[in-house]
């Protein structure tokens, strides 16, 4: 049986993939001439993503107590301990706050209808959020080069992120413009019946 | 223009670190090394129990207790940090005996481990 840690830290990574993937496409992968709502929406559900990210993170921490308590729920002050002592809940802090500023940067940015220049800097943005899951992994334990280790763990995440999440998000962007065609279709045929 | 430049950017990153991490050792907080070392017999009762771990651990949330064969506890004081991997806990004057060390370490990758060591006080050979 997979171990729920395991699923929770992979939900995590998941929805990051998937924001690399929505910030991508709207910023690189879109031609010039789509209309910008839909990069707005893109932005706006790369914003709910990074929300679904916190709060996946903080379950995270919450498992990750119960296990310093041999399964039972973990105690404040035991939280409070791991996050304050420990490497690896520095990391926590730090990336649930550098996650939380950038969900407030793309609402902002989705509300008020970024440039395309903004769009690629919220996407490079993100890159830390995804690469910093590496200070938690086993890629952190290695004992020798470690630092050299940490960046290839850290590459491999985010090129992974940039394939699975690039992929999936060009698939639903491809759904959304057909279903955009169509509806045109729909209406082009209509509008040549009236004129009939 | 973009496009291409983000595939052939992916797919270089994702090759470079697959090359990298051929080596990488996947393995969880485990000793390496024990003072004294587990099942040994030694002559002259330790002072300390020092563990060497595969992995580094935070002090914070691991535990070393020593035992006498009757599950006195022996080990005294707080646990020490010697390297970023290493722990040492004190001991009581010991007697000749078995004893049992139980150790609870979480490491850095944030995986919790534990396990038991073994060393007798006596004479070697016998």
């Amino acid at each position: 049986m997979v171990p729920l840690e395991a699923i929770v830290s992979g939900m995590g990574y998941a929805v990051l993939a998937l924001l690399l993937g929505l910030l991508v496409s709207a910023g690189f992968l879109l031609p010039g001439g789509e209309p910008k709502e839909l990069r707005q929406t893109l932005l706006l559900a790369g914003a709910y993503l990074l929300v679904a990210f916190l709060v996946i993170a903080g379950f995270w921490l919450l498992l990750q107590g119960a296990k310093l308590r041999g399964g039972a729920l973990p105690s404040g002050e035991i939280l409070l301990r791991y996050i304050a002592m420990t490497q690896s809940g520095k990391v926590w802090v730090v990336r649930e706050f550098y996650g939380a500023a950038l969900a407030v940067i793309v609402f902002w940015f989705a509300r008020s209808g970024a440039s395309l220049k903004a769009i690629r800097f919220v996407f490079f943005l993100a890159l830390p959020l995804v690469a910093s899951r590496s200070f938690t992994s086993h890629a952190v334990a290695v004992k020798e080069n470690t630092m050299v280790v940490v960046a290839a763990d850290a590459t491999h995440l985010i090129a992974t992120g940039l394939w699975g999440g690039g992929l999936v998000s060009a698939v639903l962007d491809s759904l959304s413009r057909h279903k955009r065609i169509d509806s045109s279709f729909v209406l082009g045929g209509r509008d040549g019946a009236t004129l009939l | 223009m973009y496009s291409k430049f983000l595939i052939a950017l992916s797919s270089a990153l994702l090759l470079f670190s697959l090359h990298l991490r051929g080596g990488l050792a996947w393995a969880h907080a485990y000793p390496a090394v024990s003072i004294p070392n587990n099942g040994a017999t030694v002559k002259e009762p330790p002072r300390e129990v020092r563990i060497q771990f595969t992995e580094g651990v935070e002090i914070v949330f691991s535990q070393i207790t020593v035992k006498g064969t009757t599950g006195e506890v022996v080990s005294h004081g707080k646990l020490r940090q010697l390297a970023d991997d290493t722990l040492a806990i004190d001991l009581k004057p010991l007697s000749p005996g078995n004893y049992t060390v139980e150790w609870q370490v979480l490491s850095v990758d944030t995986h919790v481990t534990e396990g038991l060591l073994r060393f007798t006080i006596g004479a070697v050979g016998k």
